[in-house]
């Protein structure tokens, strides 16, 4: 997407916004200021007098809902426009008296990424610099590579068009071309397709109904009576699709948020891996019922927030630095189908309590893993010639029972936060020497 | 009557190959169509109706008048060129409201 030169971002093209029926609408009537014309540079400065660029900022005052009264009023509770979602993490690892600090902090770092009606439907959005994409013609759909991904792009866009190097773009690109809006709706979009008690509003992407499902379009593939082998066995209550239908995908860990002495805010990683790793689920509800999901960890550490003041983020460990992922980068085949033993008894395709820093082992006890799961017995290979050993007990990690106490009290683990939603036991002590875990 | 021995031949020979024409395309198809994957076809968005032209229909005419004054300067992509150059673009586009 090469950027706007900062004329083109306000020109107007008058031959094709004369075919669109906002084009009936005098410019004034949604951006106020004046309708002045002049070559004197006081006439312009006239005209801009209390002029708004995108006038769909404040949802309040926003005129799209003049004419859209079934869509625009619940823009102001699309996630797109709250970005609630890092309300409900950042406040639940700290206490209502930082909430005004976490604020202060989203106001410089997140809320640039705001999408207001006219950065989907208008413009660039205002986080890549704005700008008209079509001479100020209304697109019913965003475009995807330079609306949508203009914003998601290091994971989502990344992921799904194969940036990576040695990975494959996701089959739904690759085979029919899809973009995103084939499968988040604009009632997804809009905030419009989950309503609470509370109203049309989500505290988190992952609340309510999976929007979009893999099972809109697959079902019939899908789970017992698919007749796939693999679906067969897992059900769809034990995996999610992109457990065995995602490739690697990018981690990112430690943003560091500043701001350069001019007050413009910055962020800096202090890296970032490309690794798919199956964790418990940690959101586990009707909706998204796995045991076992990828997960992917975000830029949180316990410092994220340190310029804006000392240990704002107190209760840090109260939500995982791993979370459920849902990567766009999906496969027919992946490393993970190639056989059983390629999840099963391999530990290395797990969140293992060794690939998780000692400090932050207590906040990912709900997704760590404390093990592979076995292979099952029925699929043991046959080796002709050879006595069939009698197969070991199966134990699920999600069922093994709690590790004994530790001899020494000050190596015992910290207890788990109480809120689990899994209730489930808490994963044994660290396989290996914490000491000898990979820098986090 | 003595029948035309050769035509008989001929329209056999005739149905023969369309026979063989016909069955030419019963063939079973190769292993790249059995091992092709389905195309999934994307499921269409769900478009809210466009109630927009029935609206601007109950409008009153003056509201069609459009602000030429506006649109003198933000249809004029040499005029607004120069203006860039000159930061002035930069300066007043994001407006004091």
């Amino acid at each position: 997407m090469p950027p706007l030169e900062v004329w083109e971002k306000v020109l107007i093209d008058a031959a094709k916004y004369a075919g669109d029926v906002h084009s009936y609408i005098p410019c004034t009537t949604c951006h106020g200021g004046q309708n002045i014309s002049g070559d004197t540079m006081e006439a312009k400065y006239a005209a801009h007098e209390g002029m708004v660029a995108d006038p769909t900022t404040d949802p309040a005052a926003s005129v799209c809902a003049d004419c859209h009264p079934n869509i625009a009023p619940y823009q102001q509770y699309s996630l797109h426009f709250t970005l609630a979602g890092y309300d409900t993490v950042l406040q639940a690892r700290s206490v209502p008296e930082n909430h005004p600090i976490i604020e202060e902090g989203q106001q410089y770092h997140c809320n640039s990424c705001h999408a207001t009606c006219g950065q989907c439907h208008v413009s660039q959005p205002t986080s890549v610099g704005g700008g008209l994409i079509s001479g100020h013609t209304f697109n019913r759909t965003p475009s995807m590579s330079r609306q949508c991904t203009a914003c998601h792009g290091s994971r989502v866009k990344d992921e799904y068009t194969g940036a990576h190097e040695g990975l494959a773009a996701d089959v739904h690109l690759r085979k029919a071309r899809m973009v995103c809006t084939d499968c988040h709706t604009g009632s997804e979009m809009h905030g419009t397709d989950y309503v609470t008690a509370d109203g049309p509003t989500r505290a988190h992407r992952y609340d309510g109904p999976q929007t979009p499902a893999c099972l809109d379009c697959h079902a019939e593939v899908t789970g017992i009576g698919s007749g796939n082998e693999y679906h067969e066995a897992h059900g769809t209550e034990v995996l999610s699709c992109q457990v065995c239908h995602s490739i690697a995908y990018i981690n990112c860990y430690d943003c560091h948020l500043q701001q350069t002495d001019e007050g413009k805010p910055y962020y800096r990683l202090a890296h970032e891996d490309i690794r798919l790793l199956i964790g418990r689920n940690p959101r586990r509800d009707n909706y998204r019922p796995y045991r076992y999901v990828p997960v992917r960890h975000s830029p949180t550490f316990r410092d994220l927030l340190v310029f804006y003041g000392e240990d704002v983020l107190p209760n840090f460990d109260a939500l995982p630095t791993w979370g459920y992922a849902t990567p766009h980068n999906i496969q027919l085949r992946t490393p993970q189908t190639e056989s059983c033993e390629s999840c099963h008894e391999n530990d290395a395709v797990f969140l293992t309590p060794d690939k998780v820093p000692e400090e932050l082992r207590l906040a990912n006890a709900p997704v760590i893993v404390p093990f592979a799961p076995p292979i099952p017995e029925l699929y043991r290979p046959y080796v002709p010639g050879q006595e069939v050993a009698p197969p070991p007990a199966v134990v699920d990690p999600m069922d093994a029972p709690p590790p004994p106490p530790t001899a020494d009290p000050m190596d015992a683990p910290p207890p788990l936060p109480t809120a689990d939603p899994m209730d489930a036991p808490p994963p044994p002590p660290p396989t290996v020497d914490p000491m000898d875990a990979p820098p986090g | 009557m003595k029948y035309p021995s050769r035509l008989f031949s001929s329209l056999w020979a005739a149905a023969g190959l369309l026979l063989v024409g016909c069955a030419a395309q019963q063939i079973a198809p190769t292993a790249a169509v059995v091992f092709a994957q389905p195309t999934p076809s994307p499921t269409p968005t769900q478009a809210p109706a466009d109630d927009t032209l029935q609206l601007v229909a109950l409008l009153p005419t003056p509201f069609f008048e459009p602000d030429t004054g506006c649109l003198e300067c933000h249809t004029n992509a040499a005029l607004l060129q120069k203006l860039g150059e000159e930061e002035v673009v930069e300066k007043i586009s994001e407006g004091t409201g």
